[in-house]
Formats: structure tokens, C-alpha cells, sequence
């Protein structure tokens, strides 16, 4: 069987530039620091930064009927040092103040519920107000629950937004974290790593032996699965150990969308290499294509909340792909089947077509 | 057809091309070159910066896109390179290694390229390092190797595979006098073996260790032969250095036979195109003191290159 030998040769060949690279990277005390530390810190600092403490939020509070219930969340809101507070007479007052960004948010203390009228373009803000809202009503639940023999008369919550979406940041950031770094790390360090390559004089010799452009770039992403693997355990228990993110959904797709993000973004920034003669251009040329595609991926900002005419980027950027496929499998427990379209079909073009040009272009750049 | 396959003895070339050229956007980087590397020599590219070499060297292993002209590689065409790539060891100018790996590393990556793996390997590996004297090298990390080490085991990396085509690109060029002594002796025991070494130099004296040269400049192939034809092609000949108690009639009586002769003092510096002709010009003029002194390549080379 000629044929299974010719495929063991090219899989053994692929392994020993896998096997390579992965061997330099642990080498690379810095590269590897890198991989570790830096989902570490950014999520740490997005996760500090979006879901810190606040003061000094202003808020209004409308109280159009007074109970227990009522007063016990009052109290609550008057006892936290994070909010100045405002009474004020109505709810359209409330909003028209909100509008004016007079105040952060207000409470509407009605008799069936209480209202949160909140300002959705400051997520944070709205977050916060909503939880002191909520442990205040917990209270003077315990209190109700204590005296009444029924658990009658507790007030629904309902919650209004006057703008943009109910952002649950620190959790949509995570998965959308995870994509944005494996994007990043693995396209920066394919293009250094092939510069040096051509620069070393290793990638002509290595094209002077057996091994083909497409084992060569295979054997990268060999390396680059196991290395991306890795990050994504990372990242998984910061979110689930330290921000406590509920993870639902299939593994086996989180991991799939990973694997398919990391070998598109290593072959696309395989290909960037050949746009470089240096390690400060791959510094400069970095940003201008990872900038972009992090802001407009639906990392930071919902889709939604992009204007129209960018919105087309958005929807050219594998990183949108991957950020929702991965916030819909992980915070929303989706399945395989349920992200295959559009998600996971974009990121197979995505990588398909940057292995094309990753390939073709070694090859045209020695032609 | 081309010429090149009606060549009766092809075979017996490790490399042979007609009409080779390239350019690079404008620049006419090989002009209608010929190639004749015969199997189980030491060849040697000579020629000044930028006269081509590296290019040369990189259209045989289909590197470059070649655009006329016909080659031979170990008996197969240009297109079918790839199915040679197996038997052909290639150094570039900028030495192939991965500086943060180990010597073993570097070595294991490239046995693996030719699929040598298990006991083969370790065999490969260790019989490398003995041929350029570094096997206590193993476990250091390549980048922290003195230039001559880092330079020999680029070239235990390119012997790896046990080539039968060696095509080196300035092996010599920076390496301290001791390393470059073994660099030929590893390139003599090497064609001992029935392989064929290629490299490429601007260094005279090392063209003149090889047992044929090719004289590259401006893109052309000025002329490839063994250093000593080559002297004799560009007409170079021995000169007798003679002291003489009269050398004014010497002089004239040698002149008068059609020798070529130049006087310094009671020197005279007489061309002798052979061994017997240069008995009978000693035999002649019975000098006091005499000399030999043989043509220097790079006189050859001056000669030609004008
Ligand atoms: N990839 C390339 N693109 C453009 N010009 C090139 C390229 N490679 C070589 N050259 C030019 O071709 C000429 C010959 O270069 P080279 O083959 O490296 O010479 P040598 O090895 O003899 O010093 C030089 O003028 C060089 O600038
Ligand atoms: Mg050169």
C-alpha cells in the first residue's frame, strides 16, 4: 500500500513542524507569559472595570406608594454610600431626566411592582442599580417571610431599559474575550514566526526537503491547536472560578470554534508575513487588522449597537462569528446544531480561505 | 525538445543547465547561462557580490522560478525537483537553525523532514555531529553556540539526510581559520563518497581547493573548468623568476627565440608555457638563482573578467 505510506510520511512530516514550533514557543518564556498572563490580566481588569463598585451614581426615586416593602428598598438605597439620590414626583419626570443625563437611573416604587427605569448606554451603571434594587427587595422579603404567615404582597420587578440592551457585560465579555485573544495571539505570533522563518533562511531550506507549503502550514496549526487549547482552559476557569459565569452548552462546540478560530487566524497571519520585512512592521501592521475586527466583533459593544454602515464590517469580521458563537455556547447553553449557521460555516470559510492564501503565497513569494 | 535530452552522458552530472535566466522585476539576474556540475566533484561558484550565485543556486532547487532555459538535477528535469528534494542538502547564506532550540532539537526537526525517526535517527544524528566534531553539543541551545559551531552545525543539519547533492551558500564566510580548514576536509571526505558539493565564494583561494570552478559575473557563466585550465584558458603561464650575471644578452638571446621577458635589475621573469620548455630555458641561460612562480587564480580571473 504505497498510498497509506505516502500519508504516514506527510502526517510524521506535519508532526515534526508541530512538534518544532510547540518546542520554541515553551522555549519563549515571554511567548508563553503571554499565552498565560494576558487573558488573565485583561479579564481581570474588564471584570474589575465592568463590574467594580460605583459612587456618586445619581439616582431619582419615585415613590407613588409607600409599604413596607417600598421602605425597605428605600432604606437600602439611602444606606449605600454608591448612589446621591433625588426624589422626584413621577415617572415621566424620571425619564425625561434620564434623557437629559440629569440622573443615572431611577426607582419606581408602585404598589404590584417596582420599576427600574435605567440608562442602557451605561450598562455598568444599570447593573449596579439593578443588584442593589434586588438585595433590598431580598431583604425585605426575609423581613415579609418573617412576619407573614404567606408569601403574598411581594412587588415584581420589572425592568425598563431607556436605551440599548440589557448588557450582562462581564459575562458576555468573557467568551467574547476568549476569541479576541486567541485571534490576536495566534495571528501575531504566525506572522513573526514565518518572518523569522524567511529571515533565518529555515523556510527555504525546509521547502528544499520533502515537506510541502500546505504540511508546513498544517504542522503550524497542529502547534497552534494544542497552544489555543491551552489558553481556552485558561480562560475557561477565570470565568467559571473567578467571575463565576454560569457555563452552559456543549464543550465540544466551545472547543470546536476555538480550534476552527485558531487555525483561520494562524494561516491568515501566515499570510501577513509576506507583507513584512520586519518584527516593528508586524508591530504596526498588527493593530490595523486586530483593531477593527476586536471593536466591531460584538465583543465590547453589542452588533446592534454598531451604525448601520459599519455594520457590513462587522459581518465581514470572522471574529464576530466567533465571539457570538462562542457567547451563545457558553452563556446560553446552544449546542453544535444551533450555532452551525451562521457561525461555525463563516469560520470554516474564514479558514479555508486564509489557507489558501497562506499556502499560495508561499509559494508565489519564492516563485 | 530541448538540447539537454539528447545529451548521450546526462547522467553523469549532478547538475547540468543550458540557457539559464532570470530576472528580477527589470534586472537581468542570469543571462543564458550554461551549468555542467559533474557527480562527485567539488564545485565552486566564484564571482563578486551580487554576480548571481545565490540565484543560481536557488533556480536549481526550483526555489526561483526559472524563466528559460533547461536543467538537469540528478537526472531529472526542473519540473520534477520535487522527488529530488529527498537527495539534495541545501545551506543558505543565513545559516537554517532555530536559535532557541537545542543542537538535538534542530537536528530531530530535520530528520523528521526526510522521515528518519527511531533508532535511525539517533544514529543520523550522532554520526552527524561526529563528522563536524560537536557531539557534546547536543543539549546546548543553538543560538548561544560561537559562530564557526553555529556554522558547522548548520551544515550537520544539512547532512542529516546523507544527500547526494550538497549545495552550500558561503559556508566558509565567517568562520575562523580552524573551522574552515575541516570545512574542506569535510568536503573532500564527502566527495570521497561519490556526492557532489556546490559552493558558492568571492574568495579566490577557496575556488582554488575546488576541483572545478565556475566563473560568474554580471549574470554570466565566463567560463567552468578545473583551476589549472582555467589558468591555462586565460592563457596564464608559469613564469621562471631567474637571477643573471648579464642579463641584457640573456635577454636579448630569449627574446629573439619569441619568449615573452621582463627585466628587474639582474632579474628576469621569463613565460614558460610547459616543464620541458622551461628545462631548456635553464639549461640556456644557467642562472645563479631561480624561481617557479605559478599563475595565481585570481590573475586568471582578472584576466577574464575584463
Ligand atoms: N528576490 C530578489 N528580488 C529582486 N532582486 C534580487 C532578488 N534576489 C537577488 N536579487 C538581485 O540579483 C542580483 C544577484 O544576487 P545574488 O544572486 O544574491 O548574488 P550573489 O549571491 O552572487 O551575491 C543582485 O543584484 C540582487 O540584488
Ligand atoms: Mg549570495
Amino acid at each position: 500500500m504505497v498510498q497509506t505510506g505516502e500519508v504516514s510520511q506527510s502526517l510524521y512530516r506535519i508532526w515534526s513542524v508541530g512538534l518544532r514550533v510547540i518546542r520554541q514557543t515553551k522555549r519563549d518564556r515571554r511567548t508563553i507569559v503571554a499565552l498565560i498572563i494576558n487573558p488573565i490580566i485583561l479579564m481581570l481588569l474588564i471584570g474589575y472595570a465592568f463590574s467594580g463598585t460605583f459612587t456618586g451614581i445619581n439616582l431619582g426615586i419615585v415613590e407613588l406608594y409607600s409599604g413596607p416593602v417600598q421602605e425597605s428598598v428605600v432604606n437600602h438605597l439611602q444606606a449605600s454610600d454608591t448612589f446621591s439620590i433625588t426624589y422626584l414626583a413621577s415617572e415621566s419626570e424620571a425619564r425625561k431626566l434620564i434623557s437629559e443625563g440629569r440622573i443615572d437611573g431611577a426607582v419606581v416604587l408602585g404598589n404590584n411592582a417596582i420599576s427600574l427605569i435605567l440608562d442602557g448606554t451605561s450598562p455598568q451603571v444599570a447593573g449596579t442599580i439593578t443588584t442593589v434594587v434586588q438585595t433590598g427587595l431580598q431583604a425585605a422579603a426575609a423581613q415579609i417571610l418573617g412576619s407573614l404567615p404567606i408569601r403574598s404582597g411581594l412587588p415584581a420587578v420589572n425592568t425598563y431599559y431607556v436605551y440599548g440592551y440589557d448588557l450582562e457585560v462581564k459575562d458576555s465579555v468573557g467568551p467574547a474575550l476568549l476569541a479576541v485573544t486567541i485571534f490576536f495571539f495566534t495571528s501575531l505570533n504566525t506572522t513573526i514566526g514565518f518572518l523569522r522563518e524567511r529571515l533565518q533562511g529555515t523556510l527555504e531550506k525546509v521547502l528544499v526537503s520533502p515537506l510541502d507549503r500546505i504540511e508546513l502550514v498544517s504542522g503550524y496549526i497542529l502547534a497552534y491547536m494544542v497552544l489555543s487549547t491551552a489558553q481556552s482552559a485558561i480562560t475557561f476557569v477565570i470565568l467559571v472560578v473567578g467571575f463565576k459565569v454560569p457555563i452552559g452548552g456543549s464543550l465540544l462546540a466551545v472547543l470546536i470554534i476555538v480550534l476552527l478560530l485558531s487555525a483561520g487566524s494562524l494561516s491568515f497571519g501566515a499570510f501577513l508575513s509576506n507583507f513584512v520585512t520586519t518584527e516593528f512592521q508586524v508591530m504596526q501592521l498588527n493593530p490595523v487588522v486586530t483593531f477593527p475586527q476586536t471593536i466591531l466583533s460584538g465583543a465590547w459593544v453589542p452588533i446592534q449597537s454598531i451604525p448601520g454602515w459599519l455594520r457590513p464590517l462587522s459581518y465581514i469580521f470572522p471574529l464576530t462569528y466567533a465571539c457570538d458563537a462562542l457567547k451563545l455556547t457558553l452563556l446560553k447553553g446552544a449546542s453544535l446544531a444551533d450555532i452551525l449557521y451562521p457561525d461555525v460555516t463563516a469560520l470554516v470559510i474564514f479558514f479555508l480561505v486564509t489557507f489558501f492564501m497562506a499556502t499560495f503565497m508561499i509559494k508565489k513569494e519564492i516563485a | 525538445m530541448s538540447e539537454l535530452t539528447q545529451v548521450p552522458e546526462r547522467d553523469l552530472f549532478a547538475v547540468i543547465g543550458r540557457g539559464i535566466t532570470k530576472s528580477f522585476d527589470n534586472l537581468r539576474v542570469l543571462q543564458d547561462m550554461p551549468v555542467n556540475i559533474p557527480r562527485g566533484v567539488t564545485y565552486c561558484l566564484l564571482g563578486p557580490n551580487g554576480s548571481g550565485k545565490t540565484t543560481l543556486m536557488r533556480v536549481i532547487m526550483g526555489l526561483v522560478k526559472l524563466e528559460s532555459g533547461d536543467i538537469y538535477i540528478l537526472d531529472e528535469p526542473l519540473s520534477r525537483i520535487n522527488i529530488v528534494y529527498p537527495r539534495l542538502g541545501y545551506m543558505p547564506q543565513q545559516r537554517p537553525l532555530y536559535p532557541d532550540l537545542t543542537v538535538l532539537e534542530n537536528l530531530e526537526f530535520y530528520a523528521g523532514l526526510y522521515g528518519i525517526r527511531g533508532q535511525e535517527r539517533i544514529r543520523r544524528i550522532d554520526e552527524v555531529l561526529r563528522v563536524v566534531d560537536l557531539p557534546e553539543t547536543k543539549n546546548r541551545i543553538t543560538g548561544m553556540l560561537s559562530g564557526g559551531m553555529y556554522q558547522r552545525i548548520s551544515l550537520a543539519c544539512t547532512l542529516i539526510n546523507s544527500p547526494d547533492l550538497l549545495l552550500l551558500d558561503e559556508p566558509t564566510v565567517g568562520v575562523d581559520p580552524v573551522t574552515k580548514q575541516s570545512f574542506w576536509g569535510y568536503f573532500r571526505e564527502l566527495t570521497k563518497e561519490g556526492k557532489t558539493v556546490v559552493i558558492t565564494t568571492h574568495i579566490m583561494e577557496e575556488a582554488e581547493r575546488c576541483d572545478m570552478v565556475g566563473f560568474m559575473r554580471n549574470g554570466r557563466m565566463l567560463a567552468e573548468s578545473s583551476p589549472d585550465k582555467l589558468k591555462e584558458f586565460a592563457g596564464l603561464k608559469k613564469q621562471l623568476r631567474m637571477k643573471v650575471a648579464d642579463p641584457e644578452g640573456k635577454m636579448a638571446k630569449l627574446v629573439g627565440e619569441g619568449l615573452e621577458v621582463r627585466i628587474e635589475g639582474d632579474i628576469l621573469f621569463v613565460d614558460v608555457s610547459d616543464t620541458s620548455k622551461m628545462m631548456e630555458v635553464l639549461d640556456q641561460v644557467k642562472p645563479m638563482d631561480f624561481k617557479v612562480i605559478e599563475p595565481t587564480l585570481e590573475s586568471a580571473f582578472l584576466k577574464l573578467a575584463i
